[in-house]
């Protein structure tokens, strides 16, 4: 390719001859000392809380503390650039970032800057980061399902649209894959997916982009990484700035699922900065306001009424707890904040149950009102009858003798405990997790041997995809219907019991 | 002024002791009816600190006795300065603050702008300017800004040509280098999008 300079040149000669010289009028304060991602200032005193202000090289900060005599600025960059007094220029805006269709489908950094290698943003709007949650009248109940594709999820604390569905688990068992699941699984329904990496590998973020890709789930969502070597003041904005982006899509009717990965190493990033801003600590050196830190940015996520476009943002944040420690004190807070929480135990991971959500201890709070009715149904007992099942596991254990009532409760319990396991990145359809389901809870596949209800549940799906189409159909128009899979007398039972009996007729449980 | 002692404190701390010494000196002189005299005294005071160092260094020395201080003092200004400006560095210096004149002096003089409705501003050129201009900029400013403006006057090479005007924390640049910056923006900024907008234009295959 080759650029011609002579066309160039003539833009540029256009902008000079156009350009109309003005007095620039600006508030300046000195930079007194600077470190760690934080500057003091002197001067700027009519600074606001939150406004931008830009250093030499055009560093962006943030005034954060408000002093008597100087002012603490957080520094969205490299804060080696900046120099003790240097001049440093008050914007006068909030902090913005670019939103809309310009970000979908990029990797940027919490200020909208391509990490991509695919361009600049192109982006006509912005929004500011730092935004007040819609108010008591500007919302509606959440009612519509988010499918996250996951047969635990969907089946026991199913989340709505609008949502706030926190992910709680120790290292490495799983919170990740459960909410990257949940976007794959939004492909063709028109959500616009954001996943916010705060402090995570670089590593594994590329990870999650890859596969990603792969599942082409790419194509409508947006990845902000404040990673792990990012300056604190990054990884304390992003989810703000995530959610920024998300607001937009929701203002304009549409529906939007946040993922905050995760949310324990945003305040870890607020308590750096706290403190190096003298401000007093509290209960584990966090700040006193690391409650409003996250409340404020979840209560963002929320169904908007009719009148006001009916959009949405649903978030999954993500928090890691340690040695399983859910009393500790970030924890505490976001379980509070959110309308439910999944947990995942490394004990169940190591067992082989993948997902390894513990169903006693996970709730959702507000999604059985979202829940599609036929899953509703065939599910309403299911996280009950699965915490029971694991009491009388445990007791089981003992050897006594077992009554045949307490032997079938058993071995119902293993063979749902089975059919919930799930591979990853492999979400299912609402209509594929109701049969499936149904089949279990209803007692047809108690003759199937619990090491062969894997392979039971991939022939059943293959062969309702391949044979039995129709009923597929069928259940997928009326798993709305009230009645849809309670009453044995609904014609879409009738269907869906007669394929699994004519399936089992033919499924042979001694083939390897 | 030189252009040194023009510069804002930037020890908070001081600044802050500043205020509050400031605060006093200013009410003694109110009382007594001679504030115009106490700042130029002060003043006064603070640049012969500057210029004889050893008079400062013995002032904030610790190892110097506040007899030995006080018979400095005494020395130095009885006799041109009045009792209550002389009494009120004896007492700045038996606290041990003898390193806050020059904050004082700061902090005394926004106080005095401030009751007299003055503005102190300083004026930055590529070039030394001469009086005449420096009292036309001021009369300039002092009717758009509707006060009475005391104007300082740098010499900063980096800006090029025109003027920067900087009164407290507010900056009026009207230098080449911010009008030169404010073109390369622009500029830049129409030609990246153009180029996005019609590649073809910009470039061919070849």
């Amino acid at each position: 390719m080759k650029f011609s300079a002579d066309e160039i040149a003539s833009v540029i000669q256009q902008e000079i001859d156009q350009f109309d010289s003005q007095v620039d009028v600006r508030e300046v304060g000195t930079v007194l000392e600077v470190g760690d991602g934080i500057a003091r200032v002197h001067g700027l005193t009519g600074v606001a809380a939150g406004e931008m202000v830009e250093f030499p090289g055009g560093i962006i900060g943030l005034a954060f503390n408000l002093e008597e005599n100087s002012v603490g600025i957080i520094i969205l960059g490299d804060y080696l650039k900046i120099n003790e007094g240097d001049e440093v220029k008050a914007l006068g805006t909030l902090l913005s970032v670019p939103v809309g269709d310009a970000v979908t489908g990029r990797v940027i950094d919490p200020l909208g800057n391509p990490l991509d290698g695919k361009g600049p943003i192109d982006a006509s709007q912005t929004r500011p980061v730092e935004v007040i949650a819609p108010g008591v009248a500007e919302r509606k109940g959440v009612h519509e399902p988010m499918q996250t594709g996951l047969k635990a999820v969907d089946a026991m604390t199913p989340i709505g649209r609008g949502q706030r569905e926190l992910i709680i688990g120790d290292r490495k068992t799983g919170k990740t894959a459960v909410a990257i699941d949940a976007i794959i699984n939004q492909k063709n329904t028109g959500v616009k997916c954001f996943y916010v990496a705060v402090g995570q590998k670089d590593s594994s973020v590329a990870g999650v982009i890859g596969v990603l890709e792969e599942t082409g789930a790419m194509d409508y969502t947006t990845v902000i990484v404040a990673g792990a070597s990012a300056p604190a003041p990054l990884q304390y904005i992003a989810p703000y700035a995530g959610t920024a982006m998300a607001e937009h899509f929701m203002w304009d009717g549409q529906h939007c699922l946040v993922v905050y990965d995760d949310l324990s190493k945003q305040a870890v990033a607020y308590r750096e900065l706290s403190l190096l801003m003298r401000r007093p600590p509290g209960r584990e050196a966090y700040p006193g306001d690391v409650f409003y830190c996250h409340s404020r940015l979840l209560e963002r996520s929320c169904k908007l009424s009719d009148e006001l476009g009916a959009g949405s943002i649903t978030s999954l944040p993500i928090i890691e707890t340690l040695e399983g420690e859910v009393s500790a004190y970030i924890p505490t807070n976001v379980i509070s904040i959110t309308d439910g929480q999944i947990y995942v135990q490394p004990d169940l991971f190591f067992r082989g149950v993948r997902p390894a959500m513990n169903a006693g201890i996970s709730v959702s709070r507000v999604g059985g009102a979202a829940q599609v009715k036929a899953m509703k149904n065939v599910a309403g007992g299911l996280r009950l009858d699965l915490a029971a099942f694991r009491e009388l596991e445990a007791f089981a254990q003992l050897g006594t003798d077992l009554d045949a009532a307490t032997q079938s409760q058993l071995d119902r319990g293993y063979r749902m405990v089975e059919l919930l396991k799930q591979g990853q990145y492999k979400p299912l359809n609402v209509v594929d997790q109701i049969m499936v389901i149904y089949a279990g809870s209803a007692g047809h596949l108690d003759k199937v041997p619990v090491d062969q209800v894997q392979r039971w549940e991939d022939e059943f799906l293959t062969f309702i995809h391949d044979k039995k189409q129709d009923v597929w159909s069928q259940l997928d128009q009326t798993k709305d219907e009230g009645d849809c899979m309670k009453k044995d007398d609904h014609p879409t039972t009738q269907a869906v019991k007669a394929a699994i009996t004519e399936f089992n007729d033919s499924f042979n449980p001694s083939f390897k | 002024m030189s252009e040194d002692e023009n510069k804002p404190v930037f020890d908070t701390d001081q600044q802050y002791l500043g205020n509050v010494y400031g605060k006093a000196l200013m009410g003694l002189a109110d009382k007594a009816g001679t504030v115009d005299q106490m700042v130029e005294q002060l003043d006064s005071f603070v640049d012969v600190l500057g210029q004889i160092p050893s008079l400062r260094y013995a002032l904030e020395s610790p190892r110097v006795g506040f007899a030995e201080k006080e018979a400095i003092i005494d020395k130095a200004i009885q006799g041109k300065a009045s009792p209550e400006f002389l009494n009120f560095v004896k007492v700045v210096c038996r606290k041990g603050r003898a390193d806050c004149f020059a904050a004082i002096r700061d902090a005394v003089q926004s106080m005095h702008d401030e009751l007299s409705s003055r503005i102190r501003a300083t004026m930055i050129t590529a070039i030394p300017v001469d009086d005449g201009t420096r009292q036309n900029v001021a009369e300039q400013m002092s009717k758009i800004l509707g006060k009475q403006v005391s104007m300082a006057s740098q010499v900063d090479p980096n800006i090029i040509g025109g003027l920067v005007v900087q009164i407290g924390d507010t900056v009026y640049d009207g230098s080449v280098t911010n009008q030169l910056n404010q073109i390369r923006t622009t500029a830049v900024g129409r030609a990246n999008q153009q180029i996005r907008q019609a590649l073809s234009r910009f470039a061919s295959d070849a």
